[in-house]
């Protein structure tokens, strides 16, 4: 007698597979098609009964056949369980179905849930990387050793002045070591500073790690006195002390280079010395700027260098600005703010104020 | 619905014929040629979120395209971005199959194409990524591969290997491990196999006789570094 329950099911005679009806009879004799389309049956206690597939939802009934040739027949319809155990079976051929049946049920249940399981996990993934990578930089930062840091802004550095002309001119070299000399007295730092003037009309100034300072005759040329161009050095030399190129640097390098830095890998070096050639470009953040702003002031107090002309040059900057609608290259990298410049403004004078003896205009002549 | 593949070899190319009213589901940019009572439609299987999943998650498109010969008969041509053989699938609902993430050209309308998840060896080492494509459903699918497509039918019990990133198709029923290649960790890194995959039976698994990843760093060295 047929249940008349038909399911679609697959045949397996050895490698050769046939795709056909499935029924199930009440004493668990099993009905198929065989490979020439002809009903076949077989009965459930001669055969093996296990769970195959990924997942492991799909029932495999399997037997070896009289010329010793395994064959299954395989079905991933669920409902075939409830057919199989309304059959007369044996209490031990039933609780073996019923295990399967739960396991089914489970396999299927975590394969719904496992997509929607991993992109939770992608997203938490990314979410706590985005937050360790931000709270990791500045302490990676710190763990780079001062001659790694040389060495990527001294390769920075020689790669930067390809392509560039470098003004060799008596009057401004003196000029310049003038300002980086009194500089490096007070910068409360064993740091020594290498400073070039490259030909570029555009105004900017700016410092790799390791403290390789570069000023454009732009800069030179747009300043009155000396002392705003030392304003802007007090400015970077800061942001090399406070190790910001480091930091975005880093920022940029990824996660995989910040591990290797923590775990004391060498070849962390060289992919920072590669990613180097970029930080001329990068930008520098508000608090940085800030922290610059801050630091630079100190020095200036410290150096006899009156705060005014770091405010002073920020503003003809400024007005320079609205005059020819660009933004000047070195507020492209150091993003300014009014809150800067009052910040700047508002700084107390040193107590004794030391002038560069310098001939400004004659320094000036020398760029042109 | 009529598939015929033209130009067997490495620049396989699926040729489509459909009647009036017959539509099928391609790979975006797959199209080469329709005839004028061809439509193109764009469409997001299994809606916003299916689409999104299958983009972030397998790398393949966001949408679908749909083809349909909605004004009378019409031909169109397909084929993959990269050379290789395209093969046919058809499913009578009786078996489910896993596609790798390019493994997918076009399929019949009827044919239902989710994000399935491997597990978490699976994962990392079957060189498929841990997103894969479960195709389920009544009709033909055209998969395409890089390199020529070999198929292996496995018998009920039968075990087979097949080195990571050869895998283009495989029926659901046919699970696999990961395992290494020879006995020994160092024997099995240094035959040059590493991980290989050990499916077994029963199933079909299609498989390229390329794959990309080796192809990829075997050019590499050819290539000027500045």
């Amino acid at each position: 007698m047929s249940l008349e329950q038909n399911y679609k099911g697959l045949y397996y005679l050895g490698r050769e597979k046939y795709s056909g009806s499935i029924t199930v009879s009440t004493h668990g004799i099993i009905e198929f098609d065989d490979s020439e389309g002809n009903r076949e049956n077989i009965s459930l206690a001669k055969a093996t009964l296990d769970l195959i597939g990924d997942p492991e939802t799909t029932l495999q009934i399997s037997w070896n056949n009289e010329a010793k040739v395994k064959c299954s027949l395989l079905c991933h319809d669920p409902a075939i369980f409830d057919t199989l155990l309304a059959c007369h079976l044996l209490p031990e051929m039933q609780s073996q179905l019923h295990t399967l049946q739960n396991k089914q049920r489970q396999q299927a249940k975590s394969e719904k849930h496992r997509v929607p399981l991993y992109m939770t996990y992608i997203m938490v993934f990314f979410f706590s990387s985005y937050f360790i990578y931000s709270y990791s930089v500045p302490v990676a930062a710190k763990l780079i050793p001062y001659e790694w840091e040389k060495k990527i802004g001294s390769f920075a550095f020689e790669n930067y002045q390809t392509g560039k002309v470098v003004i060799d001119n008596a009057q401004v070299n003196s000029a310049m070591d003038m300002l980086v000399k009194r500089i490096d007295e007070f910068d409360g730092s064993d740091i020594s500073y290498e400073l070039i003037v490259i030909d570029a009309d555009m105004v900017n100034a700016f410092a790799f790690p390791g403290g390789y300072i570069v000023v454009t005759s732009g800069l030179i040329k747009s300043a009155e006195q000396a002392e705003e161009v030392a304003a802007v050095l007090c400015h970077e030399i800061t942001h090399v002390l406070e190790r910001h190129g480091m930091r975005k640097l880093l920022r940029q390098a990824g996660l995989g280079i910040l591990i290797g830095i923590v775990f004391g890998d060498v070849s962390a070096l060289s992919q920072l010395i590669e990613l180097s050639s970029q930080l001329d470009s990068l930008s520098f953040d508000r608090s940085q700027e800030e922290h610059a702003d801050d630091g630079g002031i100190k020095i200036m107090q410290a150096a006899g260098i009156s705060p005014q002309h770091m405010a002073s040059f920020f503003n003809k900057i400024k007005q320079l600005d609205s005059v020819t609608g660009d933004i000047p290259e070195i507020f492209r990298t150091h993003p300014l703010t009014e809150d800067r410049i009052k910040r700047v403004a508002a700084a107390d004078e040193p107590r004794q104020i030391v002038a560069f003896e310098l001939d400004w205009e004659k320094v000036k002549q020398g760029v042109k | 619905m009529k598939f015929n593949i033209i130009y067997p070899g490495a620049f396989s190319t699926l040729e489509v014929s459909l009647d009036e009213g017959e539509a099928i589901k391609a790979e975006s940019g797959a199209m080469i040629t329709m005839s004028e009572t061809v439509d193109v439609d764009s469409k997001m299987e299994r809606g916003l979120l299916g689409g999104l999943t299958r983009k972030l998650l397998t790398g393949e498109t966001l949408f679908f395209q749909t083809l349909t010969a909605s004004r009378g008969q019409g031909d169109v041509l397909m084929a993959s971005a990269y050379p290789g053989e395209i093969a046919i699938l058809e499913l009578d609902g009786s078996e489910e199959y896993i596609l790798q993430k390019d493994g997918f050209l076009a399929a019949e309308e009827s044919i239902e194409i989710s994000t399935k998840a491997q597990n978490l060896t699976k994962g990392l080492f079957s060189g498929e990524g841990f997103f894969v494509m479960r195709v389920s459903g009544k009709g033909k699918i055209a998969i395409s591969t890089y390199g020529g497509i070999h198929k292996i039918s496995i018998a009920p019990g039968e075990t087979t290997i097949i080195d990571n990133s050869h895998m283009v198709a495989w029926s659901a029923n046919a699970n696999y491990k990961i395992e290494k290649a020879s006995k020994g960790w160092v024997s099995s890194f240094t035959s040059g196999e590493g991980l290989v995959c050990r499916f077994q039976g029963p199933g079909d698994v299609y498989i390229q006789t390329r794959n990309s990843p080796g192809f990829g760093s075997w050019i590499r060295q050819f290539i000027p570094t500045r």
